[in-house]
Formats: structure tokens, C-alpha cells, sequence
């Protein structure tokens, strides 16, 4: 079955020297095999004959040895260049995806699901392994082998070599006709296992809610659809594959009786010799073992090309970002600026409009407004997650798009809402901030966010194991541990996306008196519904419906008697009630 | 730790499974013996034909030689064909199967499991190594039969031949079909072992990295976590060399042999014309033959080295089978009616021993009017309470008792139905809103649910969405802000309607007037029921009549129940 595509091919750059040498050895052991089968045959036609001397039948069974012993030299060594193939593929593509992957903003990984991305750097990628090792050296083995083989019958059967030939050749658009209906038949079968793949993943990262909600059974039941689903799309795909088979198998086995009965009646015309005749039986099958070689590799090199296409499409996505190096600098404000800035997840309702905003350098700027009002969509821009659809974003002058978004995020570090830990130990975790930091500045960051003294209290303080993506510790650690990994990255701009919305009380009033102390030194900007760890700040906007509503420090905005002194009662009103009966104790 | 199970143990477990597909297996079994035994008949037939053209022998005429080669040809296309599709249909039929049979395994075992296990890792389970023991099923079956009948036919043409013949071949055969696949077994059953851990590994990093891709751009860490991937890469790499190289030998070495036998055939042939009791035309004929009883077997060993793979794989499929739960239901659970009261007797609990207790000795007495503030310091264990209530983990000391009944004699089902818990990060499901909303009650209607997201404070919101209640959330739910995901989660807990309420952090991403909006709700609906609130702010805690303080393992009371609930509102 000829299974090519562009695709696959531009990524088989830098293993097609391998290709090309797998199905290189390839023929040299098809030349052994030849040599063995014309040995034997010529000893088998000759044993009628009453001439053959001892020596003839040691010099016999040397010959049939030697050409053995290549074969098994031949077969171990395309084993080898095969492996050295799938190695470097195995690298080169992770690099590639892996690479597209971080590149990616959370919209776009998001729309791929997590999932998918997964399925596409590992599972896609050892699946696409038989393609290149198995399938293209043997599709090329393929036409290889058929003219080699012609070349040695021709001067013994020109019409079963031909016809051996003839047939080897056909036998591949013939097979092709099967392709359309494949094709079409895999992209279900593999929409279906993306879909049970995506649910299972689901399933299992949600099963605490899952259980909490005794929708198990339910789930249960629906994932028992999707895999019945999915068996059913994968036969749809093996019948055709089968029916591709029988077709090639009859095609192949006719030939072979064909071709015995043609050099049989040309024996009986004595055109040929009993040895000739033997050696054309014994070779005729070996015209086909390519072939049915290919078909075995087909089988599974169907699954590589439906990953490999996946994987395209996921290389395929746009992720080229403005970068104009080119501009001129627009002055010299000490800070980031907000000018006229709108923005819009893919083409949906503007999260922000025409907004303008600054955040001065060594000063602390605040953030509120009620849920939704696109407080994390500033903090987004400000990181440059994504780029505004209209107006500019500066930092001290330079436009965020005259630089590339790792040149400016050396600037602007961020604490956002939910804190990836990575799994590993607590120092990893922080060193990813600053891989050199002295133990006792690790120390120091946790001592400022108030996690130095539990960290001492576990057995293998910095080096304890924090669990798959920080499973062992509870929503206030995280948040610790993402804050002091934030105080410990050289940026001098750091963001806090509702930092402390899960750590304890205790420690968060801590927390947010060494973020105050952080400025002039540093520049945090603070997002937080929590009103009193803002008032300090030197300047509050109150953004509401994507716009700045309100702005000022806090007792100008409280004079103005808007939204924000509207919050900040509220808030009091009820932590005061709160206070109240925690102090009565 | 864990015995090692047996090679014979896995193999009656796999045909264990299988019993359901049982006539699938039988049919496919004959059409491969019988493929495979025309397959000998084609090449014998074959010879047959050649000679008697060749008038070397005078049994049949060439026609009818000819003619039962071409019978055979038909057979082993037909026997092929169907070989393929009926073993295809019964091993797929199983993977179905054992896929959900394997998110039953795991459910199992959670959420107590989750914790600790690699989720990365049981997806690889779940989805890859179960796929291997397609293999099993698809191509092992046939062939073991075929093997043993395939050289013994073999052999007793040989014998007719001469009997010298038998005693050349027998130990061939051996070696081919015993030995090679036994050693390859015993050599390479570790390495697809490793080979499978080492993919769950990767898989476990990229998730990681997918999840954690907006800290890996903020920290600019993109190439350390690449460079992880290609060292884990690279661990594969040299398990999968290992792999090549030890298949390689297990179906080089076979084809070796077989053309040993082969060039032992005319060594013995020489022999005998020599020695003057020569019949060239016989062993012409077993020639044929042989070179075609051997492709069978090496079809096994080929089989035997994919069956390192499926091994490895079954084996962790067994292990996480086999994998006790933390929590085991009574096997005669009582329901949990209307609860009455809730005791904590004398509590010990801790993760491990390395971790040391969280909780010790700890008591609380919950009554129906309580609404409980518990309040502490991050990690000291205030999630851990509301897990040991929920059932995740038995307590190691003391008990908790529901209405004077001990926790564990009721069904897990009923007791969480009648306590339900706000998590701390409020999963959402890639469906619509609705359909996030509803998870606890499928079948509610669009009024209550609208009612339940009015109730959480949500519904405002959802309106100004295109789609409204359709609008479809996504794999990550990245679009929502923490305090959206949160009142869906209320939502959904409103709309289960429990006794109890138990709320970890409810409102830790919650603006002020959502928080207000929130206590007036559990103050306006839940005033008849429990409420156990675990919280670091103290605004959150105004509608609680107890507050109670982790501390050291224990808890202790803040306060008598004085206050109205919702006095402040």
C-alpha cells in the first residue's frame, strides 16, 4: 500500500540516509538468499545425476553456508541502523513539538487539549517510528527487490521473470485503489481515540469530583460508548486492510502457480533444467516477501501516519508573534504603559477597550474590580501572553513588539492564579526562578512568605518530594512557594495575580507587608479583590467593563465615591463581623 | 515487596479475559492452522508438480500436482483473511473491554490514589500498554497451536523419507521453537518493562509542561524543560536499542537456522546417495517442505519478542488490579438517611510515616444547626478533616461516627449524597455550562439549573455569553476566571440539594460582592443544614456559629454557638 505524504517526508529530514541504507542491506541480504537458493537447487537437480563427488557436496554445503551467515550479518545489521533511526527521529521530532508546544499561548493549547498534546509528543511520536524504519526503507526495498530478482531469472525463464516483474509492479497502484477508502476510515478512527483519550484523561483527573458527585457509574457507562466507538471505527479500518490483503494474496499466489506451471512446460520443451526449474519455485516466492513485508509494516505504519498528521497540523499552527526590532524608542518613562490598548480572545466581546493605564517603576500600582471585569487579561497583555488587538504596550519607552517575549519577560515576572508546581523536590521548584541561588537565599525567599519554618519541619526540608505537579501540597503552599519563586527571579517588575487568595490568614498579612516593601527597589503590580492589602498602593485602578473606571490612590477613590469606596465598605462591613468572632475567642 | 507473578500466572489471567470471545479465538485458531498447513502444501505440491513434469517420479500426474498446489493457494488466501478479521474483531472487542474495565480499577483506588500515582502514568497504562495486549490476542494464538502441529507433520514426512532425516531435524525444531523463544523471553522481559515506564515517564512531563506552560514562559524555563524531555527521550532511546537489538537476534537467528536445516538436508543427502540409499526426488520434496514449516515458527518468534511488550504490559495492568484501595465499602452497607449527628472520637490520621501524623487524637462533635468555621495555617490539615469525613482515607486511630453508626458501615454512595464538598479548585468538565452545572443531577431541568447558577451568582454572567448555558467550556476551562470556576462549582453543589455542605476555601477567588452574595445564599438556603467551612478569611466566616482552630494535630473550640447565623447580613 503506498502510504507517502509530504508531510511525512519533510520530516524525515536527516534520517533518509538511514532509509536509504536499511534498504541497502536489505538487498545484499535478497543477493545472499538468491546465491543460497541457485546452491541448493543445483544440488537438488544434480543429485539425479550419478557424477557428484564428495567434494561437489562439501563445496555445496560451504557455499549455502557463506551465503547463511551474510544473511544473518545483513539481518542484525539493518536492526541496528534501523534502531539508530528510530533514535534520531525520536529526538528530532520531540525537539520539534515540544519546541511548537511552549510556544503556544494558553488559547491555542487550549483548542489543541491538553490531551492531544500529550497523545502527539509521545504516543504520536513512537508511533510514527515504524513509518520511518519499517515503511519507507521497505517501500523502497520494495522496487528494489523485484528488478535485482528479474535480472537473475531472466537468463534462466524470461517469461516467468517477466511475469514476475510485471506483476511485482502492478501489484502497487493496484493496491492504492484500497488508499481512499483507508484514508477516510482513519481520520474517524483516529477523531474516535482522540476523543476516548481526551474523555479518559478527563475522567481520571476529575475523579475526585467524580466520586464526590457519585457520577462514576455515569461516566462509566459513557466511556464504555466511547471505547465500544472507537473498536468499532479501528475494524472498519482492519476490513478494508484485510480485504487489501486477500486482494494482494491472491494476486501473489496465482503468479507463484502461474510461474511453476510456465517453467515446468518449459522443462518438458527442455528449454530448462530440473536445478533451473527448482530455483525458479524456491525464487518465485521471494519475489512477493517484499511485498507482503510492506503490507505487515502497513498495518501499523497506518497508526504513524494518522499521529504523524496530527502532529502536523500541531506544527502547523501560527505562532510567529509581531516582532518589529525596528522601531524607535518613545521616550523615556520610567515604567509600563497601557496605550489605547483593546482586546479580544479570538474575534468574542472585547475584554478590554481603548484602555490606558501606567505603571510606574518603583511605585506599587493596584488592580481591582469585580470578577470578570478582565483584571487577568491586563496581567495577560503585561506579560505579553498575548498581544493587543489595537494600541501599544511600552515598557520604559521600548514597544512590547520591538522585542522578542523572552527578552521582555526577563523584565516582568508574575505570580498568576493557579501556580504550576512541577513535580520534583521544593528546590527544584524555586531554582527555576534562579538556577544558582545560594541554599541560604532559597531560605530567605521561603522565610519571606512565611513556608521557611514547615519546610525545616519536613524531614528533607528543600529536597522534599512536592508530588505529580505538586499534588502534596495544599492550595496555600502552592501559592508560597509560586510567590517566593517570584521574589527570587532577577525581574525588576513582578505582577501578583490574586497571589494570596488560598494562603492562610496569619501569613498573608506578612506576605503582603514584604510585597509593600518590595517597592521602590522593585515594581509590584498587585491584582486582588482582597481591598485592604491595596489601599498601600500608590496608585488603584478600578477597571469595570474592560475600562479604567476609577483611578487614584486609595483616599482620592474614596472621596470619589464610586465603585471602589462601594467595595471597600462592603468588604469591611463583613470582615469586621468575621474579626469579631475570631477575637472572642 | 510485590511478588513477581509467574510467566504461566499472566498467561491464564490474559486467557481469563478472553473467555468471552471464545468462539472468535476458536475460529481464528483453525483458520490459521489450516493457512498454515496449505502453506506446506503449496510448496510440496509444488515440488510434486516440478518433478513429474521432470518425470522423476510416478505417482499422480503432474495435472492433479498442479491442481492441489492451486488448492492450496486458495486456502491460505481465505484461511488468511479470515485469520485476520475474526482475531482483529475478538481482540478489539476485549480492548474495549479492558479499557473500561481499567478506569473501573481506578476509580477504584481514588481518590485516595491520585496523590500518589503519576496520572501521566496510568493514562499510559490505560491507553498504550492495553493496546499491546492487542497483540496477545491478535497474533499469539493461532501460532502456538500452529507450531507444534506444523513441525510434526513435518516430521513424519521426514520419517517417510528417512528416518536419518528426523533425528537432523528434531533438534532444529527444538532450538527454534522452544529454546529461542524461551531465552528471548528470559532476556528481554525487563526491557519492555522499562521501555513502558520510561514512555509513562515522558508522558508525566509533557502533561506537566502543557498544564504548566504560562509559569514555563514567565521563568523562560522552556529549554529545562525541554531538555528533560530529550533525556527522557533519550532513556527511551536506549531501552528501545535494546528492544531492536533483542528482536533482531530472535527473528535473525530463526532464519539462521532454518537454512542450517536446509543445507543439513543435503549434508545428509550427500550422506546417503554416497552410502547408496539415496530417493532425490523425497528429498527435494521435504526440502520444500521444511523451508515452509519453518516460516510459521518464525512467525512465533516473532510474536514471542512483541510478547516481551505485552507482558511488561499486562504485568502493570495486574499490578494496578491488584492494588488494594484505601477505602473498601462494607459488603452489606447501611444508607445514610437524614443525618443527625457527626463524631470525631479520639482521630489520629497521617499520609505516611515519613510525614508524621496530621491529625492526633482529635475530636469534634457536629450537630444538625452547626455551621463550623475551621480555620489554620496552610498545610496543617484542614482538608485533611473534610477528606477523612468524605471517606477518601480511614482514620489510622480513633473513629468518626455518622447518627452513633460508624462511618464505615454506610454506603459511600449515600454519604456522599448527603455531604457534598466545594473543592478548592473547581474541576471543569470539557461539556456546556449546563452540563457543568448539572453533573451531580444530569437529568435536572434548565429551570433549576438556571435557578441553582442564579443562586451561586453566576447566572448574570452566563447570559452575556453568545451561547449561554450551551456555551461549551472547553478541555481546560482556561477561559473562565477562578471566581467563574467557582460559582460554577457552587452551582453545581446547589443543585444537589445535600444535609450537609463542607466547603474547602469556597470563596478564596471570590470578589466581595460575590462573597457577600454567596453567605447570603448558604444564610438564605442552607439554614436548616451543616455547614463546615474551612477558610483562612475571616469574612468568610461570619455566617459560622463555631469556629474551631487546627492546631498541632488537634482542634480546638473558639467559641460557643452565640451568634444568629447571618447575623451580619
Amino acid at each position: 500500500m503506498l502510504l507517502i505524504n509530504k508531510t511525512l517526508l519533510d520530516m524525515s529530514k536527516g534520517l533518509r540516509r538511514y532509509i536509504f541504507l536499511i534498504a541497502a542491506l536489505k538487498v545484499v541480504v535478497l543477493a545472499a538468499t538468491a546465491r543460497f537458493a541457485q546452491t541448493i537447487s543445483s544440488f537438488m537437480g544434480n543429485m539425479f545425476e550419478p557424477v557428484m563427488t564428495s567434494t561437489d557436496f562439501r563445496a555445496a554445503v560451504l557455499a549455502a553456508l557463506g551465503a547463511s551467515a551474510v544473511m544473518l550479518v545483513g539481518e542484525v545489521l539493518v536492526g541496528e541502523v534501523e534502531y539508530r533511526c528510530t533514535a534520531k527521529s525520536r529526538l528530532l521530532l520531540r525537539e520539534r513539538i515540544f519546541s511548537k508546544m511552549l510556544e503556544l499561548d494558553v488559547g491555542n493549547i487550549e483548542k489543541i487539549g491538553a490531551s492531544a498534546a500529550v497523545a502527539n509528543a509521545v504516543d504520536g511520536v513512537e508511533q510514527m517510528q515504524v513509518y520511518y524504519s519499517k515503511y519507507l526503507p521497505g517501500l523502497l526495498y520494495c522496487f528494489l527487490a523485484p528488478i535485482y530478482l528479474f535480472f537473475r531469472l531472466k537468463s534462466i525463464s524470461m517469461p516467468v521473470a517477466t511475469l514476475l516483474l510485471v506483476v511485482s509492479i502492478l501489484l502497487m497502484p493496484l493496491n492504492n485503489r484500497f488508499r481512499s477508502v483507508i484514508d477516510a476510515l482513519k481520520k474517524e478512527y483516529w477523531v474516535s481515540f482522540r476523543s476516548l483519550t481526551a474523555y479518559y484523561l478527563e475522567s481520571l483527573r476529575s475523579l475526585t469530583t467524580i466520586k464526590l458527585f457519585n457520577q462514576d457509574d455515569r461516566r462509566y457507562a459513557t466511556l464504555r460508548e466511547k471505547a465500544d466507538d472507537f473498536r468499532s471505527r479501528i475494524m472498519d479500518v482492519m476490513k478494508v486492510n484485510f480485504s487489501a490483503f486477500l486482494f494482494t494474496e491472491t494476486v501473489i499466489y496465482s503468479t507463484v502457480v502461474a510461474s511453476a506451471v510456465i517453467v515446468c512446460r518449459q522443462m518438458v520443451r527442455g528449454q530448462v533444467t530440473l536445478s533451473q526449474a527448482l530455483m525458479v519455485l524456491m525464487l518465485s516466492y521471494s519475489f512477493f516477501s517484499a511485498m507482503r513485508a510492506l503490507m505487515n509494516a502497513t498495518h501499523s505504519a497506518l497508526t504513524g501516519i494518522a499521529a504523524a498528521q496530527n502532529i502536523a497540523e500541531t506544527l502547523d499552527i501560527d505562532t510567529t508573534r509581531p516582532y518589529k526590532p525596528a522601531l524607535e524608542k518613545k521616550g523615556s518613562f520610567e515604567g509600563v504603559t497601557f496605550d489605547d490598548v483593546t482586546f479580544s480572545y479570538d474575534g468574542r466581546k472585547d475584554v478590554l477597550k481603548d484602555l490606558d493605564m501606567t505603571f510606574e517603576k518603583g511605585r506599587m500600582t493596584a488592580i481591582v474590580g469585580r470578577s470578570g471585569c478582565g483584571k487577568s487579561t491586563v496581567a495577560a497583555l503585561l506579560m505579553r501572553f498575548s498581544d493587543p488587538g489595537k494600541g501599544s504596550i511600552d515598557l520604559e519607552g521600548t514597544e512590547y513588539v520591538s522585542m522578542k517575549p523572552e527578552e521582555l519577560r526577563r523584565n516582568i515576572a508574575m505570580v498568576p492564579q493557579a501556580v504550576s508546581i512541577f513535580s520534583g523536590t521544593i528546590e527544584d521548584n524555586l531554582r527555576i526562578a534562579d538556577p544558582d541561588a545560594s541554599e541560604e537565599r532559597l531560605m530567605d525567599a521561603l522565610d519571606r512568605v512565611r513556608l521557611k519554618e514547615w519546610v525545616l519541619a519536613q524531614p528533607a526540608g528543600l529536597k522534599t518530594d512536592v508530588g505529580d505537579g505538586g499534588a502534596r501540597l495544599s492550595g496555600g503552599q502552592r501559592q508560597k512557594i509560586g510567590i517566593a519563586r517570584a521574589l527570587l527571579s532577577d525581574a525588576p517588575y513582578i505582577i501578583f495575580d490574586e497571589a494570596t487568595s488560598s494562603v492562610d490568614v496569619e501569613s498573608e498579612g506578612e506576605i503582603w507587608a514584604c510585597i509593600g516593601e518590595l517597592a521602590p527597589k522593585r515594581t509590584p503590580i498587585v491584582i486582588s479583590h482582597r481591598l485592604s492589602t491595596i489601599a498601600r498602593a500608590d496608585k488603584i485602578y478600578v477597571i469595570q467593563d474592560g475600562r479604567s473606571a476609577e483611578s487614584g490612590n486609595h483616599a482620592e477613590l474614596m472621596a470619589q465615591n464610586g465603585l471602589y469606596s462601594r467595595l471597600v465598605r462592603e468588604q469591611d462591613e463583613l470582615e469586621r463581623h468575621g474579626e469579631r468572632r475570631l477575637a472572642h475567642a | 515487596m510485590r511478588k513477581e507473578m509467574g510467566f504461566f500466572a499472566m498467561s491464564a489471567r490474559l486467557f481469563r479475559i478472553a473467555s468471552t470471545v471464545k468462539n472468535k479465538l476458536i475460529v481464528s485458531t483453525l483458520a490459521s492452522i489450516v493457512g498454515n498447513a496449505s502453506h506446506l502444501g503449496l510448496m510440496g505440491f509444488g515440488a510434486m508438480m516440478v518433478l513429474s513434469f521432470a518425470g522423476k517420479i510416478e505417482a499422480g500426474t503432474p495435472l492433479t500436482w498442479g491442481a492441489l498446489m492451486g488448492v492450496c493457494a486458495f486456502l491460505i488466501m481465505i484461511c488468511r483473511y479470515t485469520e485476520g478479521l475474526v482475531s482483529h474483531a475478538a481482540a478489539y472487542q476485549l480492548l474495549a473491554d479492558m479499557r473500561v474495565k481499567m478506569y473501573n480499577t481506578v476509580r477504584r483506588l481514588a481518590p485516595a490514589c491520585l496523590v500518589d500515582r503519576q496520572k501521566g502514568d496510568i493514562l499510559s497504562i490505560a491507553v498504550a500498554d492495553i493496546e499491546t495486549i492487542e497483540f496477545f490476542f491478535a497474533h499469539t494464538i493461532g501460532p502456538v497451536f500452529t507450531v507444534i502441529l506444523l513441525p510434526l507433520i513435518t516430521l513424519i514426512i521426514a520419517g517417510h523419507v528417512d528416518r536419518l532425516f528426523v533425528w537432523v531435524l528434531l533438534p532444529l525444531y527444538l532450538i527454534i521453537s522452544v529454546l529461542l523463544p524461551y531465552l528471548s523471553l528470559r532476556l528481554g522481559r525487563d526491557v519492555g518493562r522499562r521501555y513502558r515506564v520510561q514512555v509513562g515517564a515522558l508522558k508525566s512531563s509533557v502533561l506537566e509542561s502543557v498544564y504548566g506552560v504560562r509559569d514555563i514562559q514567565i521563568f523562560g524555563i522552556g529549554d529545562m524543560r525541554k531538555q528533560d524531555v530529550l533525556d527522557k527521550t533519550k532513556d527511551i532511546n536506549r531501552s528501545a536499542h535494546l528492544l531492536t537489538m533483542h528482536r533482531q537476534l530472535v527473528t535473525s537467528a530463526p532464519t539462521f537456522f532454518i537454512y542450517l536445516a536446509r543445507i543439513l538436508i543435503i549434508a545428509v543427502a550427500s550422506y546417503l546417495a554416497l552410502s547408496g540409499r539415496g530417493d532425490s526426488a523425497g528429498v527435494i520434496v521435504l526440502s520444500f517442505i521444511v523451508s515452509a514449516s519453518f516460516s510459521s515458527t518464525q512467525s512465533l518468534t516473532m510474536v514471542v519478542s512483541s510478547l516481551l511488550e505485552t507482558y511488561a504490559a499486562a504485568e502493570r495492568l495486574f499490578e494496578l488490579e491488584d492494588t488494594v484501595p484505601e477505602v473498601i465499602e462494607d459488603e452489606h452497607p447501611i444508607e445514610l438517611k437524614k443525618i443527625e449527628k457527626i463524631e470525631f472520637r479520639n482521630v489520629t490520621f497521617g499520609y505516611n510515616k515519613e510525614s508524621g501524623p496530621v491529625l492526633k487524637n482529635m475530636d469534634l462533635t457536629i450537630r444538625p444547626e452547626d455551621k463550623i468555621g475551621v480555620v489554620g495555617e496552610s498545610g496543617i490539615g484542614k482538608s485533611t478533616v473534610i477528606r477523612l469525613l468524605l471517606r477518601f482515607w480511614e482514620p489510622t486511630g480513633g473513629e468518626i461516627l455518622i447518627n452513633d453508626i460508624p462511618l464505615k458501615r454506610y454506603s459511600l454512595e449515600s454519604l456522599r449524597d448527603r455531604i457534598a464538598l466545594l473543592e478548592q479548585d473547581t474541576f471543569i468538565f470539557s461539556d456546556t455550562i449546563a452540563g457543568n452545572i448539572a453533573f451531580g443531577r444530569p437529568n435536572a431541568s434548565q429551570a433549576e439549573i438556571e435557578r441553582a447558577a442564579a443562586r451561586a451568582g453566576i447566572h448574570d454572567f452566563i447570559m452575556t455569553l453568545p451561547e449561554g448555558y450551551q456555551t461549551n467550556m472547553g478541555e481546560l476551562g482556561g477561559r473562565l476566571s477562578g471566581g467563574e470556576k467557582q460559582r460554577i462549582g457552587i452551582a453545581r453543589v446547589m443543585l444537589v440539594d445535600p444535609d450537609m455542605l463542607v466547603m474547602d476555601e469556597p470563596t478564596s477567588s471570590l470578589d466581595i460582592l460575590n462573597e457577600k452574595g454567596l453567605l447570603k445564599t448558604l444564610d438564605d438556603e442552607y439554614g436548616d443544614k451543616m455547614i463546615m467551612l474551612v477558610s483562612h478569611r475571616p469574612s468568610t466566616l461570619t455566617g459560622c456559629n463555631r469556629i474551631l482552630r487546627l492546631e498541632n494535630g488537634r482542634l480546638t473550640e473558639r467559641e460557643e454557638a452565640v451568634a444568629k447565623p447571618g447575623a451580619a447580613i
